[in-house]
């Protein structure tokens, strides 16, 4: 005796599991993608602006005794500000650097603001009442390094920083991708089954486990505290290279794993020695996963901030030099500028930061996903 | 960023002389070259305090447009990290709040191994700008607050614990403060501003701050908050609050500052206390011993902050005394006040300068 199927809609408790269980699910794709929605959008929002724009060096307004501002027309022209700025009545001209503006009536921050007309490219007369920025088309954020900039000043770019960031994901894949290949070709090829092969994996599981700080220290204990190195790019590459290994070996292992033994077989058949149905039948056949895995790793590696704040300093110049002990990258250029009042040019520099790291991080994951889709296998 | 492209366009169409670039380059204030200044070009690496960090910005910016070509790098991580890398010969100087230590912390010198970086020359401190503390506060209504330096521990103590407490409401007649909780912040990290204002404290009230001066903050009060941007963001954000910070910390975000017995915090009245500092390091080493009640009109709560450099056998010492020839120089420390910090006493500038000379 079965009990029969029941079809009807549920009703009671089991309604209310079911519409929990419901909720639950939908719940979870919220807190999954809205937090995502919400970081690009603002870090899009308070970001993009500067990797096209450049806001003007210094606006002129007009500001009373008491630090507020009045309309600009009551302490008069662009040409008296060029003339001076004693006035008997209490009014002065202030020039705050970076574009923004208050509204008439409220307060000026006069901290490091000049007092004198600046000698500076893009000076801006605010003759509006309202609050506003003035700003230019400029593509500086990609041309030129942030240099000798201040937190207040408009100009100044992210070369160095972007620069530093490709350079150190380049390096790191050039030593990571391929220990991790042969590491993974050694698994599935050589060692598949064998002792040597569980010892192996089960130390690329720890590796995968360990945290990027304790990877920086790990390398700053062996080559600057041991040996009596400095800090350098290359050092930095070392460490992430740690971290980007046990990645593209479980990736490509996976991808190896793909392949199906009737194709070694016919290779073998064939009289092909091992190497060369690894070299020319087994890698090539999953080349394309292989090359997503290695991108999806530079991308995640690009990121970390722990090793380079150990194991490099941070640059403001652009240095080529990858064994110099110091460069700039957009993680640490987030870091060093985040004490930075907001309203401040280097406020916006960081956001700018971010969104050329995402926005680097999001190309490398689109190729990727091209390179996968091809994949043919 | 459709809609910021928008407001971007939307502001230049406000300011429509504004979208076109307006006025070219003036002349008027191309800065000229201090005395003894010859720019030997290259590039310099400093690390430390980050109480320096807008200091050193500004000089930075200003000694390489006098110097095109030169670049000076300044990381600001912390007076602490920043005589690690100096020991370590990471970097050419060090920013510090307080002088390379004489005695032994953990089994070592910090001088002593300054002393084998620069290749058995010692390291010398040089004070290059003092860094007033203020103690910010953020009470609505409550435009000028006056303190005691007794009732500041005690605030900082966590003993008087209501902004309309008797003992502040006596530093302050005919001011009406709400019967609020004072809310405190403090550096949270380990920081040289702690260690100064601890130092002030300690000395300046008579036991009225029962804890050792130390770079950890002691007080069991309040909240901790990562360095000066948390704590000055903290008093920002928080109404009826109250901390210390560096001056410039508090000037970047028009914070309210409290005056000390009356005493109203500006460029002058910090140079005033500055006037009765004492150096106690001999050969070109310059570490101060300063007088925490300096008397009438001088605010007390100053710290030094120092540039530990080689004297001789350091790294890059052509383009470092460069530098630092014109950060000590008149016409440079006349503008230090606009960035909250209050400039070097002449007779010590004078005492710095020939320290600087000497670095080789």
């Amino acid at each position: 005796m079965t009990t029969p199927l029941n079809l009807r809609r549920p009703s009671g408790a089991r309604a209310f599991k079911n519409s929990l269980a419901t909720f639950g699910v939908w719940a979870a794709v919220a807190i999954a993608t809205l937090p995502l929605l919400w970081i690009l959008a603002s870090v899009t929002i308070k970001g993009a602006p500067l990797l096209f724009t450049v806001g003007a060096d210094h606006t002129i307004v007009c500001v009373d005794e008491s630090d507020l501002r009045v309309p600009t027309s009551q302490c008069g022209t662009e040409e008296d500000a060029k003339g001076g700025t004693t006035r008997a009545d209490g009014l002065r001209w202030a020039f705050p650097s970076g574009g923004k503006h208050v509204a008439v009536g409220e307060k000026v921050n006069l901290y490091r603001v000049d007092t004198a007309y600046p000698a500076a490219d893009h000076i801006v007369y605010v003759d509006s009442d309202g609050a506003g920025e003035a700003r230019f088309f400029s593509l500086q954020w990609w041309t030129s390094s942030l240099g000798n900039a201040t937190s207040k000043d408009s100009q100044g770019g992210a070369l160095q920083a972007i620069y530093g960031t490709l350079l150190l994901g380049l390096l790191t894949a050039a030593i990571a991708v391929p220990g991790g290949m042969l590491g993974a070709i050694f698994l599935v090829e050589y060692g598949r089954g064998t002792r040597a092969a569980r010892v192996v994996s089960f130390m690329v599981d720890i590796l995968t486990g360990v945290p990027s700080i304790v990877a920086a220290l790990f390398v700053y204990a062996m080559f600057i505290t041991t040996f009596g190195m400095k800090r350098s790019a290359i050092a930095t590459v070392v460490a992430l290279a740690l971290l980007m290994l046990p990645m593209v070996l479980r990736s490509t292992e996976e991808m190896l794993k793909l392949v199906p033994d009737s194709l070694r077989e016919a290779a073998y058949a064939l009289g092909v020695p091992k190497w060369k149905t690894i070299l020319r039948i087994v890698v090539p056949t999953s080349f394309n996963g292989i090359l997503t895995g290695v991108v999806l790793g530079i991308a995640r590696v690009m990121g970390e901030t722990a090793p380079l704040l150990i194991l490099i300093g941070y640059a403001k110049y652009l240095y080529l030099d990858p064994f110099g002990d110091s460069m700039g990258a957009l993680p640490t250029m987030i870091s060093d500028g985040i004490s930075v009042p907001d309203g401040d040019a280097g406020s916006d520099r960081v956001w700018a930061a971010a969104l050329t790291l995402i926005l680097i991080v999001m190309v490398l994951n689109l190729l990727a996903r091209r390179i996968a889709a091809k994949t043919k296998l | 960023m459709s809609l910021r492209i928008l407001a971007a366009a939307g502001a230049c169409a406000l300011l429509a002389s504004a979208c076109a670039p307006t006025s070219s380059p003036q002349s008027a204030s191309v800065a000229t070259r201090p005395a003894g200044v010859n720019c030997p070009g290259g590039t310099l690496k400093g690390e430390g305090a980050s109480s320096q960090k807008i200091f050193l910005e500004e000089m930075v910016q200003a000694y390489t447009r006098i110097c095109p070509g030169t670049a000076v790098e300044y990381t600001s991580s912390g007076s602490g990290a920043g005589v690690k890398a100096f020991i370590g010969g990471a970097v050419d100087w060090a920013g510090s709040d307080s002088p390379l230590r004489t005695k032994a912390k953990d089994g070592v010198v910090e001088a002593d191994q300054a002393a084998k970086r620069c290749g058995g020359n010692p390291a010398v401190n040089l004070p290059m700008v003092f860094g007033p503390i203020a103690i910010a506060y953020n009470v609505d209504g409550v435009d000028q607050l006056n303190l005691s330096p007794s009732v500041i521990a005690r605030i900082f103590d966590g003993q008087i614990t209501t902004w309309n407490a008797p003992e502040i409401a006596a530093d302050n007649p005919g001011i009406t403060l709400p019967a609020a909780d004072i809310g405190i912040f403090y550096r949270a990290d380990e920081s040289g501003t702690t260690e100064n204002f601890t130092e002030y404290l300690a000395e300046a009230t008579d036991g009225a701050w029962p804890h050792e001066p130390a770079k950890a903050w002691a007080g069991s009060a309040g909240e901790g908050k990562e360095k000066s941007a948390g704590v000055a963001e903290g008093v920002l954000t928080t109404r009826n609050s109250i901390a210390y910070m560096e001056w410039g910390a508090a000037l970047e975000r028009g914070l309210k500052v409290a005056a000390i017995d009356g005493v109203t915090l500006s460029g002058t009245t910090a140079s005033a206390a500055l006037e009765a500092a004492e150096v106690t390091g001999s050969d070109g080493d310059l570490r101060l011993k300063l007088d925490y009640t300096p008397g009438d009109g001088a605010y007390p709560a100053v710290m030094a902050t120092y540039e530990i450099v080689c004297s001789t056998g350091g790294t890059n010492p052509d383009l470092l005394r460069d530098f630092l020839t014109f950060v000590a120089a008149d016409q440079t420390q006349a503008g230090v006040s606009t960035l909250g910090y209050a400039p070097l006493p002449p007779a010590l500038r004078d005492q710095v300068a020939e320290s600087i000379a000497a670095v080789r």
